[in-house]
């Protein structure tokens, strides 16, 4: 079941490797409509605990509200090192950074109000492992907001897409054609919005709400933490 | 910069035990396991194959 929604991540190393050049110019332009959105359906309070997850070189900072507690995580010690130089451009140094792997964050349960995942799901070896710690941290009720491309439901251009996919998940860059209800059925997660953003075709916005058990217990306290 | 706040938040990413940070060393250490994580240029490096111990 699993398998149809792997890549290997020592083929997803090598793309961004070779793609990192452009990597900021692309991801910048062409994708910044689907990064703006989903910051502002965040809705963040004051004293809001964020996740970025997949932070990257840190192309989603300028777009958060300011003074936020805003933590980003990316498997790239490299890429975090861009976003740290960006976080001393704009004098944002309350943001915290580590390097962390999605499929296994080192995060206590319940740590966050909201999690956003942006241009993430189709780049890791298991999106499914990926949604499943996202709804570990993020605290019941929580927001989780994903960004990503999903496998047309139009029949006739699911079926281009589908014919293309093996070639787009050959370079190791995404997997074009994950399916995004059989996905979030999976992990349990009922979209509350779904929107189409960015140029082309596929690229969804969804938000959901963190349905799940309440353990209190492990949740850290919250309130008067709040670093200006 | 790792202060208070952010190591409340932080856990083993192996045993999702507490961690605390060993200053002289600049290691941040699972509590519950031992595992010991390696922080670079400020940033904690939180990968279960970077750790030492365990």
């Amino acid at each position: 079941m699993r398998s149809r929604w792997q890549l290997s991540q020592k083929s997803i190393k090598r793309a961004y490797a070779a793609v990192s050049p452009v990597y900021d110019l692309v991801f910048d332009r062409i994708f910044s409509p689907g990064r703006v959105e989903a910051i502002k359906l965040m809705g963040i309070g004051p004293d809001d605990r964020i996740l970025d997850v997949g932070i990257g070189t840190g192309l989603n900072l300028p777009l958060y509200p300011r003074h936020r507690q805003l933590v980003g995580i990316d498997i790239s010690g490299k890429m975090l090192r861009k976003a740290h130089e960006r976080i001393r451009e704009l004098n944002a140094s309350y943001v915290r950074l580590a390097v962390m792997d999605a499929m296994q964050m080192g995060f206590q349960d319940n740590s966050f109000d909201h999690v956003l995942a942006t241009y993430v799901i189709s780049v890791v070896p298991d999106p499914i492992q990926v949604l499943q710690e996202i709804r570990r941290v993020c605290r019941p009720k929580g927001h989780i907001i994903i960004v990503n491309h999903f496998k047309s439901e139009h029949p006739i251009m699911g079926r281009i897409e589908g014919l293309m996919a093996p070639l787009i998940t050959r370079t190791g860059l995404f997997k074009p054609d994950l399916q995004l209800t059989p996905l979030l059925e999976e992990v349990g997660l009922v979209p509350d919005q779904i929107h189409r953003v960015n140029l082309f075709s596929g690229w969804r916005l969804i938000q959901c709400s963190n349905s799940k058990e309440t353990t209190p217990d492990r949740a850290p306290p919250k309130g008067g933490t709040h670093v200006r | 910069m790792i202060d208070k706040e952010f190591l409340e938040i932080l856990a083993c990413p192996a045993c999702k035990g507490e961690v605390r940070l060993d200053e002289p060393d600049e290691r941040i250490v699972c509590q519950a396991c031992g595992r010991r994580y390696p922080v670079r240029d400020g940033i904690p490096v939180m990968l279960i194959d970077e750790a030492e111990g365990k």
